[in-house]
């Protein structure tokens, strides 16, 4: 899948931007605050129906204006072309998407449809920060290469949802929840499940893809791991009524602690994922070195593992991960990168790139000033 | 502030209020009103209150109708040994449509969602378990919206039924009729195969 072109309209500090995107390397080049990200930012948009850095859609609209736009035409691996486009509008607070010219039936019908991989410096919370990081990372791989794991997990979301409240209103009630419970529970457990099943065979296939990317990048012998930490211990995963009669198990032994929390204590919404480097915790022990090639690595094994699920080559973004990397590992990163498919790459230093950045047909330098672009360097 | 008159302001704010209305068809609503002849305006205004004051909920299924019990009901060709359980009185229009079900409904109300603070005690249950206890009844069908809170009410309702009823079921999830297997999405394919049947 690439990026042929990109049309952005009163988002963020873009009023009408129209990139006509190369098929190989895309450098966004311009100093901070100047709307580099922003464009990054669109197209991860359009392919993930929201944005990787802000909570809400209101956020990315302009200030002033009443509706934000943004197009994209995508071309697949065998030139097959695709048009996405989403509004927002400030006054009914919705954004619709249109793929190829249809109204989508939801947002969920879009994700995956486009695949991207995106790198950016607040991602380095999947290695470092707090175990909700590390789902998020899980959900939006898996979910890009599954819509029925998408739907369990908006299914599993609600029910989570409905089921707190319970807990919560008995909790602030002091009294017992009851049989109330049990619908839910039921629920709760066959869909929690569904997930955790999914997110077993996931772990299964990447491993290999991280093993293999952290040493191209890393050029030594240090060996990397990501083992998945269900929030009870599933000994295998060959048996789904044993996973369910488990799960259930687990959710008795958390009546208690429900109670007193007013909280679903235990499910697939407080898994975790244990990264190692030579068999010992990334997390606690690992360099900021090792922290940045794993976090890389994790990047290319997901751009991997995607391409395989999909059939389809995903783009990769790039975001602002020079000022993160030394230069051995930028220059590693890149030729890596381009040998992958379409990516995006935004510095603020043209220097930091390797030489042999000559724009052409493959690789194209966009210059991006008070959100707005031009192409070449001037 | 008003742009016309006010009566056609408070019209059209009326009309707003209706479901699926936004202020736009509101105000194309309000002025298609004011050139209709007289006679048509009395008798729109008459039908919505005639509907309001004749229309009420059947004692027995719950559902809406004129007459109590309802058609449905004190209908003698029906089956009386089958009761077919809904959300709401439009899930009765949609299933009378098809023609295909002879037996009674059980209108619910509503379904679980304890976010919308709605609980079994403010869902039709009661009703529904003293049917079943003071009839005979072989068979209750569940027909709930496919989604979380349509799954959680039919688990609830399963569990108290089926002490009581001989065969407790709940309509398929699957393909939809006349369409292409390839335009399913996904999510409804998975389903389709998982509620395979043998051949």
């Amino acid at each position: 899948m690439k990026v042929v072109s990109v049309e952005i309209r009163n988002f963020r500090n873009h009023t009408d931007t129209t990139l006509e995107c190369g098929g190989g390397l895309n450098v966004l080049v311009g100093n901070n605050g100047e709307g580099k990200t922003n464009v990054v930012e669109a197209i991860s948009y359009l392919s993930l129906t929201k944005s990787f850095y802000a909570a809400s859609d209101a956020v990315v609209l302009q200030v002033g204006r009443d509706e934000f736009a943004l197009k994209g035409d995508f071309s697949g691996d065998t030139g097959v072309r695709r048009h996405v486009e989403v509004r927002y509008r400030r006054d009914t607070a919705r954004k619709t998407f249109l793929v190829d010219h249809t109204a989508a039936e939801s947002l969920a019908s879009v994700v995956g449809e486009f695949p991207v991989v995106v790198l950016s410096p607040e991602q380095t919370g999947i290695t470092m920060g707090a175990p909700t990081e590390r789902r998020r990372f899980l959900d939006l791989v898996i979910a890009q290469a599954s819509k029925t794991y998408l739907q369990d997990l908006l299914e599993y979301r609600r029910i989570l949802r409905q089921r707190n409240k319970i807990l919560l209103d008995a909790r602030i009630q002091r009294r017992e929840p009851g049989d109330a419970l049990e619908p839910w529970n039921k629920s709760l457990v066959e869909t929690g499940s569904a997930l955790m099943e999914r997110r077993a065979a996931f772990f299964a296939s990447f491993k290999d893809a991280l093993e293999r990317a952290y040493r191209t990048l890393a050029g030594n012998e240090e060996h990397p791991g990501a083992d998945y930490v269900p929030s009870f211990k599933v000994p295998s995963w060959s048996d789904p009524k044993e996973i369910r009669a488990l799960f259930e198990d687990e959710l008795r032994q958390h009546e208690d602690e429900e109670r007193r929390t007013g909280a679903t204590g235990v499910g697939p919404h407080r898994d975790d994922i244990e990264f190692t480097i030579g068999g010992i915790s990334a997390r606690k022990f690992a360099s900021q070195g090792q922290h940045r090639t794993l976090l890389v690595a994790l990047k290319i094994a997901e751009f991997d593992y995607l391409k395989r699920q999909k059939g389809e080559t995903p783009i990769l973004l790039l975001d602002d991960v020079f000022g993160e990397l030394d230069g051995h590992r930028s220059e590693r990163l890149l030729e890596e990168a381009q040998t992958l498919g379409q990516v995006f790459v935004t510095t603020t230093d043209l220097r930091s790139f390797p030489r042999g950045l000559v724009p052409g047909e493959k690789t194209k330098v966009f210059e991006v000033e008070g959100g707005t672009v031009m192409e070449g360097v001037h | 502030m008003a742009y016309t008159a006010e009566s056609v302001e408070h019209l059209a704010a009326q009309f707003a209020q209706l479901p699926g209305i936004g202020r736009k068809t509101a105000y194309r609503l309000a002025l298609y009103v004011l050139k209709m002849d007289k006679e048509e305006v009395v008798s729109l205004a008459r039908a919505l209150v005639n509907a309001k004051e004749k229309i009420r909920y059947c004692s027995v299924c719950s559902n809406i109708t004129e007459t109590d019990p309802c058609g449905i009901c004190s209908n003698a060709k029906r089956d009386r040994t089958v009761i077919c359980v809904v959300e709401e009185p439009s899930d009765v229009l949609a299933l009378e449509k098809t023609n295909e079900f002879k037996g009674l409904y059980h209108v619910l109300g509503g379904v679980l969602s304890p976010l919308d603070g709605i609980g079994p005690e403010d869902l039709r249950i009661k009703e529904l378990l003293g049917r079943v206890s003071s009839s005979s009844v072989d068979e209750i069908i569940l027909a709930m919206n496919p989604n979380v809170e349509g799954e959680a009410t039919t688990l609830y309702l399963s569990k108290l039924l089926k002490p009581l009823v001989g065969k407790v079921t709940r309509v398929a999830r699957g393909l939809p009729v006349g369409s292409d297997l390839e335009y399913a999405d996904e999510a409804t394919l998975s389903r389709a195969l998982e509620g395979r049947i043998a051949v």
